[in-house]
């Protein structure tokens, strides 16, 4: 039967191992992703916990099984995540990966069978021989990302009860209770820690307050045993006197070193005095299993002593035939430590403890031996009064009353038994079926969660979708590049808008020198045309002012474009912000462009028309001329019109 | 494409602050860091062909091949130091992954690669010089740095990302350069797994996620990530990241953060 227990757990639905250990844990982690390292991670963790491993060849078995047994079921891109903890009770070895695709783990029975060493497939053969060699184990697996959790866990007492534990982690998990330091190996003293020889020692500032911690529990622990037994000590202090109670002050007001040497003593003066101890105990009824102080894992391997051989405890005399059982830690250290303290007077402790031990134990020895004679007197007289007692009838008809009455109790409970087996079957069944129940209710449940969630992540996406083209469509209306296009476009226009500017101006420059070459010709064409036909002059004269008039309405056009422009110009630079505006501006400058072109188009018309007019009236002023010509020529010789 | 319109032209006398880069050398899908112009040569102007922060696409780089001569402003900026640091510390790790692979082909290795805590030490030495002094750094800092450690995104990837809309990707080039420098801080210092982790930040973006590469730890990181550029947009700073305790990796994280003060302290002291 295992005496202690662990510690309850913080937490079993989360990852990583601070979940499982105390809050004042230290966790040290390395993702890793190639197998090349673990060799030296163990050494590294190894020279790092030795002082506080309970048994270094168990902590790296189990490092190496954990680590080593998983790689053939890790995808070879996955990294494995190991965690390393240690409170004041155990350590915890963790590894968690993620499973590959398609993989399922039936947790259920899973423990059941690792337990009972029956493997179902390789996977489980895996996970068994990686558990194979720790004291107890967590398996904790997440379904919805097929992450699983391996976690060793190694007590500092081996005598603790197992613990083996297989759950099935919800898609949400619990949060990780918190640690109380988180270490990457990295950040170790690594050249210290590997050098030969190397490893931290109790003061190790992650350590100290641990191996200090443990102790001064123990070193509690002590105290309890012998406050809660005042019986046990008032009995004591028959034999020792005040022994006890001194004891009993300096574990109160000692310092923590002070009590890590009497715990190192403690521990090493159980072992020796263990005769002596089972021989109190048989006597006087005390000293329990639970209460006895083994040989502290904490303490330095150096500095715990070998227990002594037999011959060095001189007991022999008091009790040769009882066989040596275990005693409490109040036992031991009140007599012993007093011992030290009380007895003869020394000045330092001593450098051998077993030599003064033994020699200052010398007194009580002879105590106890007197105390041992004299109670042994004690019950040889009982033995005999009972002995008289038996042999008279009247006991004879008690004992085999009694006995009667012993089996039908006997009997009596055998069938209390049997009735309590059906109702503990039927109870069984009960909970099954409700069980049952349950879990199809749960399922149910589970069904309609998902298919909501299912919803949920469709109308999700939805939205997502309806925010990009949302999205979409704003960087769309607000790309600039559009903008800058339409600008340029509105230059452009601007600019042959300034060009068709221009060649209206050289155009009326040109009906300008025109009229002026026209009135010039004209003028000419009157003084010459003295005797021309009226009818032609007069014809010409209205032609001329035909074109005048049409020059003036090319003008006034002209001028009235020139107005729209500039106010077209105005608007645009005053409302250029603004697309839709801008477009609109666009579309009534394109527009102008075109009644610009069309103008434009016009005066070319009616430029080349005044030119048509002008060639006629040059072609007509010719012919005036040449009948002007004709005329004077014949007025001048009247001879030749006669021959003529 | 970025709106470039600020920085669209120059005149030719800036050639004198702008450097040249033969236009061959330029690899797709890389960040662009500052401007980059082409030389018109008939209009005699440089003349802006990319935005910062941006990249081209192979199809740009075959169109803008004629130019030959890519131009970009002379002056370092800070982003310069981050991409140094990321390069050098992509050699190291890249090294150790040589050795890896040399000893996962050869049974009897000349070479002992390093242990994963060797690794993670000097990766740490190296962040904690990317942290420096101020311990604050803006997003785009983080960015040219993940960029320079990790190679290996698919462009194709960055391309409909920046289809979709820009902030969007930029939004998720923080994200996974944070996580990752993370990632770096919590030991994960195989450089081929951050490369595939990147690139499915990235699928997980675009909903192509195939699930094949799941770190829960780094899917935590992520989480604390988003929550964190939440509350500050711009950057994130040791000391905010220090204070919030809340879950198993913040709380590794803030632990390996006290590192970076320790390193601090030791390089005031000379050690």
């Amino acid at each position: 039967m295992s005496s202690r227990e662990f510690s309850p757990l913080r937490s079993r639905y989360s990852f990583g191992v601070a979940g499982l250990l105390g809050e004042e844990c230290r966790v040290f982690y390395q993702p890793i992703s190639g197998y090349s390292s673990i060799g030296r991670i163990s050494d590294l963790m190894s020279a790092k916990l030795r002082s506080a491993a309970p048994d270094e060849y168990k902590f790296r078995l189990s490092i190496l099984n954990a680590i080593f047994s998983i790689p053939k079921s890790v995808p070879s891109q996955q990294s494995v995540s190991i965690e390393i903890g240690i409170d004041r009770e155990k350590i915890a070895i963790g590894v968690s990966w993620v499973l590959p695709k398609g993989s399922k783990v039936e947790i259920a029975k899973l423990k059941d069978r690792l337990v009972t060493q029956a493997p179902a497939d390789d996977f489980e053969k895996m996970l068994f021989l990686a558990t194979k060699d720790s004291h107890s184990f967590v398996i904790r697996y997440q379904q919805k990302y097929r992450r699983l959790e391996l976690v060793c866990l190694l007590p500092f007492e081996w005598d603790t009860e197992a613990v083996f534990d297989a759950v099935e982690i919800p898609d949400e998990a619990e949060a990780t209770p918190k640690a109380f330091s988180y270490t990457e190996l990295g950040d170790l003293d690594t050249k210290k820690l590997l050098a030969p020889e190397g490893k931290a020692s109790i003061s190790d500032p992650d350590l100290q307050e641990l191996v200090v911690g443990r102790d001064i529990q123990e070193a509690g622990s002590r105290q309890e045993v012998i406050d809660s037994s005042s019986e046990e000590k008032k009995a004591k202090a028959e034999i020792s006197g005040k022994i006890q109670r001194e004891f009993v002050s300096k574990i109160e007001g000692a310092t923590q070193e002070e009590e890590v040497i009497h715990r190192i003593s403690g521990g090493f003066l159980s072992k020796v005095t263990r005769g002596i101890g089972g021989f109190l105990s048989k006597i006087f009824g005390f000293g329990k299993k639970s209460e006895l102080p083994e040989l502290s894992p904490l303490v330095p391997v150096e500095s715990q002593p070998q227990a002594p051989s037999p011959q060095e405890v001189p007991f022999e005399p008091v009790a040769p035939t009882e066989p040596p059982v275990e005693q409490s830690a109040a036992d031991v250290a009140g007599v012993t430590i007093t011992d030290q303290t009380q007895g003869e007077p020394t000045d330092a402790l001593p450098t051998d403890p077993t030599i003064v031990d033994l020699t200052s134990n010398q007194q009580i020895l002879e105590q106890v031996r007197e105390m041992a004679e004299l109670d042994l007197t004690k019950t040889e007289e009982i033995m005999k009064e009972i002995r008289e007692d038996i042999s008279s009838p009247d006991t004879k008809k008690l004992f085999d009353e009694s006995m009667k009455e012993l089996l039908a109790e006997r009997a009596k409970m055998k069938e209390f038994s049997k009735s309590m087996n059906n109702m503990i079957k039927q109870m069984d069944l009960e909970f099954q079926g409700r069980e049952t129940a349950l879990k199809e209710q749960v399922r149910a449940k589970d069904e309609l969660l998902r298919q909501r969630q299912l919803l949920i992540s469709r109308s999700k996406e939805q939205l997502t979708s309806a925010a990009i083209e949302i999205e979409r469509m704003k960087s769309l209306v607000k790309n600039r590049g559009d903008s800058a296009m339409l600008k340029d476009k509105v230059m452009q226009l601007n600019n042959e808008l300034n060009v068709a500017r221009e060649q209206n101006v050289r155009m009326l420059q040109k009906i300008d020198e025109f009229k002026t070459r026209l009135n010039v010709e004209r003028n000419n064409a009157m003084s010459m045309t003295m005797g021309a036909s009226n009818a032609e002059v007069h014809n010409l004269k209205q032609r001329a002012e035909r074109a005048a008039k049409e020059v003036e309405d090319i003008k006034r056009q002209n001028h009235k474009l020139l107005e729209r422009l500039d106010q077209e110009k105005r608007k645009t630079s005053g409302n250029s912000g603004q697309l839709d505006q801008m477009r609109k501006m666009l579309e009534n400058a394109s527009k102008m462009v075109m009644n610009h072109k069309r103008d434009n188009d016009r005066l070319h018309f009616l430029v080349n028309q005044s030119k048509q007019v002008e060639a006629n009236a040059k072609a007509e002023l010719k012919k005036a001329q040449a009948e002007l010509m004709r005329l004077k020529t014949g007025v001048a010789d009247p001879t030749k019109k006669k021959a003529a | 494409m970025r709106d470039i319109s600020s920085i669209k032209k120059l005149p030719p006398e800036a050639a004198s602050d702008l450097r040249s880069e033969p236009i061959r050398v330029n690899q797709a899908y890389e960040l662009t860091w500052s401007a980059v112009y082409v030389f018109l040569k008939r209009n005699q102007k440089f003349v802006a062909v990319k935005g910062p922060k941006d990249f081209f696409t192979p199809e740009e780089l075959q169109k803008l091949a004629p130019f030959e001569v890519f131009f970009t402003p002379k002056r370092s900026t800070e982003i310069d130091y981050y991409q140094e640091k990321g390069r050098l510390l992509r050699r190291y790790l890249e090294s150790v992954w040589d050795v890896e692979q040399k000893l996962a082909s050869d049974p009897d290795p000349k070479e002992e690669p390093p242990a994963s805590f060797e690794v993670s030490a000097n990766t740490m030495e190296k962040i904690c010089e990317v942290w420096g002094t101020k311990r604050t750094l803006m997003n785009w800092e983080i960015v040219a740095y993940i960029d320079s450690v990790c190679r290996g995104v698919p462009g194709e990837l960055w391309l409909r990302l920046r289809e979709i809309s820009i902030q969007q990707f930029d939004e998720i080039l923080y994200r996974s350069s944070w996580v990752l420098f993370f990632a770096l801080h919590l030991g994960y210092t195989d450089i081929d797994f951050l490369n595939r982790y990147r690139t499915e930040l990235f699928k997980r973006a675009l909903g192509d996620s195939a699930e094949d590469l799941i770190s829960p730890e780094l899917d935590e990181v992520e989480k604390l990530v988003n929550t964190w550029l939440g509350k500050t947009p711009e950057g994130l700073s040791s000391s905010e990241i220090m204070e919030n305790w809340d879950s198993r990796v913040a709380q590794k994280i803030s632990f390996r953060l006290d590192q970076v003060n320790k390193y601090e302290e030791a390089r005031k002291h000379g050690s």
